[in-house]
């Protein structure tokens, strides 16, 4: 009966709360993809053939594709190929002192690949909300999860901020060598007030209760995550055991 | 409403608080809020109001111990100073005046669920609850969306409506209203209304009067940190205008605190929008007060025919079917509308209409626009408008750069330092009233003290084209006569001003056309 009512109220069917925009094939908890992530960044210090790390960067691709985000897929796979071709091809044929700066900036950029995928992955496919939740989940304490969730949410204030300074920079024509400081001194000034403000209303809201939060986001791990999962793992077993001979 | 019990919800009894400068800020207040009573705090800023509204919400001494309390203070049968604030959260909300940092979702529906979620209250009780707040507020609106992109009077609704999804008995609001519009104003007085008939408790400081006299059970007049007087709200509402001002309060009656008697400026869409009907019946007492002050607004354009003219074109500013795009999209519709200079032009409109962003693109601040805008018979570009135009901005801290009120004016006048230019400095300091504060640092200063040291800092800088946005929001009577009559010396000066505000009565005071912001013609409904 209640049900139904609720039904009515046009807010339409299924849960308000832990609602994502866009759903793939698979649908990861966020505690996978730092699985997954952790397994990315193990991967970038073993040894490995090309073979093998063509094979790992289109599994990871195909993560993403299968998560809902083919367009991220196809990007990051062509680009890599771009940054392989430069490294193999372009590079070795000029030479010279460019070539050689480069060529340490994008060797490090390559062997990093994986985690920038899964990294980008990670981000795109859950909110802040979601992120924390897993974190709680995953009994990070409180301490460290307030602080982290805050500065996280402080990012598009300080972004709107800081556009608001630089305007008000392009009205008063500062001479060039006081425009980093003012530049700082106002960003810094309001976000000690910002920070003030969200505190009190933070601690008005309870944010203090030593009570578990509620997992809002209704987190689980399914047969789809802990399948991936093994799979990284699996990945990594074997490119530490063969990844240098293929 | 009055038919709530006699229990009393929120209790002070002989409350004193003394700041650590030795500053009485509340003496002896003694106040009962029964359960199902709103309770208003008027008074002017800095009479006490925000902090008894702290000693209910736990603020103090939780979280100012600077400050020294004496008395007795229980709410719903708590004592603030000695219960942990969690357990306060659970009976008081809380809603401040600065919508942008009272969140902490980025989402909207994780900031509905927000304070539940702290206290561990299963997630199917917290989707029920969620449901039932956005249903009776009638908040539909607020589901779904990034608050990022939220306007400000949308953002406190959230905020109200969060707080009332864990069904707080007492509300707190301190200047809930400073930053919204009239018709943001109006949601948020049904939000109110909506909890009260639940028998819930509101306290509400403000100094927009109009919105909470239906509401209100009583007002409260503070002064001085004493609690002078009570009002019934009939006995505040039969006020007349002398005494009422007198105490420094604003208008009470929706009719005179919304009527603009002002004409209208070149807008877009100017003979369809003479038609529309304008909210809040302002328009029936507009017609009343336009008779009245008839005769000091044809003196107004006497005194702009006065105003020499260059033989190379007019003197002032004139904006020609100006907009700025967005996304290849008109941000509002197109302006049109000629700012003398001694002339002083009202923006009006909704928020999130794109008011501030008008300003922005006058200033030159905006990627995109379209139309011209001509200053002094002159085309300017956007780089050159960035050179004329200076402007003062809704939160003035973003533009205070130095390290003393002095330097701060030294480098609006071109970062030089010899003693033509310090006379100047004082010269312009002294006309706003600050030369006593040369070298206080410019943080450290009032927030009318700010906006004036932004404006010195303007007219160090030779402008001849000022834009004020906000400047009266959040401030009380007094102040904001103090920052009309600024205005018009500024405008006898020889400026062309042009502001954004929600204040009609700061409106009426000091410009001669209002200019009423439309939304882009071309956005096709289903947007936004």
């Amino acid at each position: 009966m209640e049900a139904r009512a609720l039904r009515r109220d046009g807010l339409g069917e299924g849960t308000l709360l832990g609602r994502r925009k866009r759903k793939g094939f698979l649908a990861l908890d966020p505690r996978t993809l730092m699985g997954v992530l952790v397994a990315a960044s193990v991967l970038a210090f073993a040894e490995k053939s090309l073979t093998v790390e063509l094979c790992l960067v289109c599994a990871a691709g195909l993560l993403q594709a299968l998560a809902g985000y083919p367009k991220m897929a196809a990007g990051f796979v062509a680009a890599y190929a771009a940054l392989l071709g430069i490294l193999c091809f372009v590079f070795p044929n000029i030479g010279g002192v460019a070539a050689t700066m480069f060529t340490i900036s994008f060797t490090f950029s390559r062997k990093i690949y994986l985690c920038l995928m899964v990294g980008a992955l990670l981000i795109s496919d859950s909110s802040v909300h979601r992120l924390g939740a897993a974190l709680a989940k995953l009994r990070l304490p409180q301490t460290v999860l307030v602080p982290l969730t805050v500065t996280l949410r402080y990012f598009p204030t300080l972004k709107e901020e800081a556009s608001h300074i630089r305007d008000a920079m392009a009205l008063r024509e500062i001479p060039l060598r006081n425009r980093a400081e003012c530049f700082a001194v106002p960003l810094v000034m309001s976000a000690a007030q910002t920070a003030e403000e969200l505190a009190r209303a933070a601690t008005c809201r309870g944010i203090e209760n030593p009570a578990p939060s509620t997992d809002t986001e209704r987190l689980a791990m399914r047969a789809s995550d802990w399948t991936v999962l093994g799979l990284s793992a699996l990945a990594v077993a074997l490119t530490f055991l063969f990844g240098g001979s293929f | 409403m009055k038919a709530g019990n006699e229990e009393a919800v929120v209790s002070l009894s002989h409350v004193c608080c003394t700041a650590p400068s030795g500053k009485r800020i509340l003496d002896d207040v003694s106040l009962a809020v029964r359960r199902g009573e709103c309770v208003l705090l008027v008074g002017r800023s800095g009479s006490g109001k925000t902090t008894i509204t702290k000693c209910i919400n736990g603020l103090v001494p939780s979280f100012e111990p600077g400050i020294r309390m004496e008395g007795r203070v229980r709410v719903c049968g708590l004592d603030p100073s000695a219960c942990e604030m969690y357990e306060l959260a659970k009976h008081v909300g809380s809603v401040f005046q600065n919508p942008k940092s009272q969140f902490f979702n980025l989402t909207s529906n994780d900031e509905l669920a927000f304070g539940l979620e702290t206290q561990g209250v299963a997630a199917d009780e917290i989707e029920r609850r969620v449901r039932e707040t956005v249903s009776s507020l009638g908040a539909k609106r607020l589901i779904d969306r990034d608050v990022s992109t939220m306007s400000g009077g949308e953002k406190q609704s959230l905020v109200f409506a969060s707080i009332d999804a864990s069904r707080p008995d007492v509300f707190v609001l301190d200047e809930p209203t400073a930053n919204l519009d009239a018709s943001s104003v109006r949601a948020l007085h049904d939000e109110i209304a909506s909890v009260l008939k639940e028998g819930k408790s509101v306290v509400i400081a403000e100094h927009r009067l109009y919105f909470a006299m239906d509401l209100a059970d009583r007002a409260v007049l503070v002064e001085n940190g004493r609690i002078a007087r009570e009002f019934a709200p009939e006995e505040l509402a039969s006020l007349d205008r002398r005494e009422r001002e007198l105490l420094g309060l604003r208008a009470t009656d929706p009719a005179d605190a919304l009527a603009i008697s002002i004409p209208r400026a070149g807008g877009g869409r100017r003979e369809k929008a003479g038609g529309a009907r304008h909210k809040d019946g302002a328009r029936q007492a507009d017609g009343a007060r336009h008779k009245k002050t008839g005769a000091k607004r044809r003196e107004s354009s006497l005194r702009r025919e006065d105003c020499p003219r260059k033989a190379d074109g007019e003197e002032g500013l004139r904006l020609s079917s100006f907009t700025v795009e967005r996304d290849g999209k008109a941000v509002f519709d197109p302006v049109s509308l000629f700012v003398p200079n001694g002339g002083v032009v009202g923006v009006l409109g909704e928020n999130g209409i794109g008011k501030s962003t008008l300003l922005r693109g006058i200033a030159g601040l905006e990627r995109r626009d379209a139309g011209t805008v001509e200053f002094c018979g002159k085309r300017l570009s956007r780089k050159d408008r960035r050179r004329a135009a200076s402007l003062v901005m809704q939160d003035v801290n973003h533009q205070l750069f130095s390290d003393s009120v002095l330097n701060e004016c030294l480098l609006a006048a071109g970062g030089r330092n010899d003693g033509e230019t310090v006379a100047r400095a004082k010269e312009a300091l002294a006309a706003l009233d600050l030369s006593d504060l040369l070298d206080v640092h410019p943080m450290a200063l009032s927030g009318g003290q700010k906006q004036r040291l932004a404006i010195a800092c303007a007219l160090l800088a030779r402008k001849r084209l000022l834009l004020l946005d906000e400047p009266t929001s959040g401030l009380d009577f007094d102040r904001m006569v103090e920052v009309a009559r600024l205005v018009r010396s500024l405008a006898r000066a020889n400026i062309a001003i042009m502001l954004v505000t929600h204040d009609h009565e700061f409106l009426d005071r000091c410009c001669d056309e209002a200019l009423f912001l439309e939304r882009a013609a071309e956005e096709s409904p289903d947007e936004r």
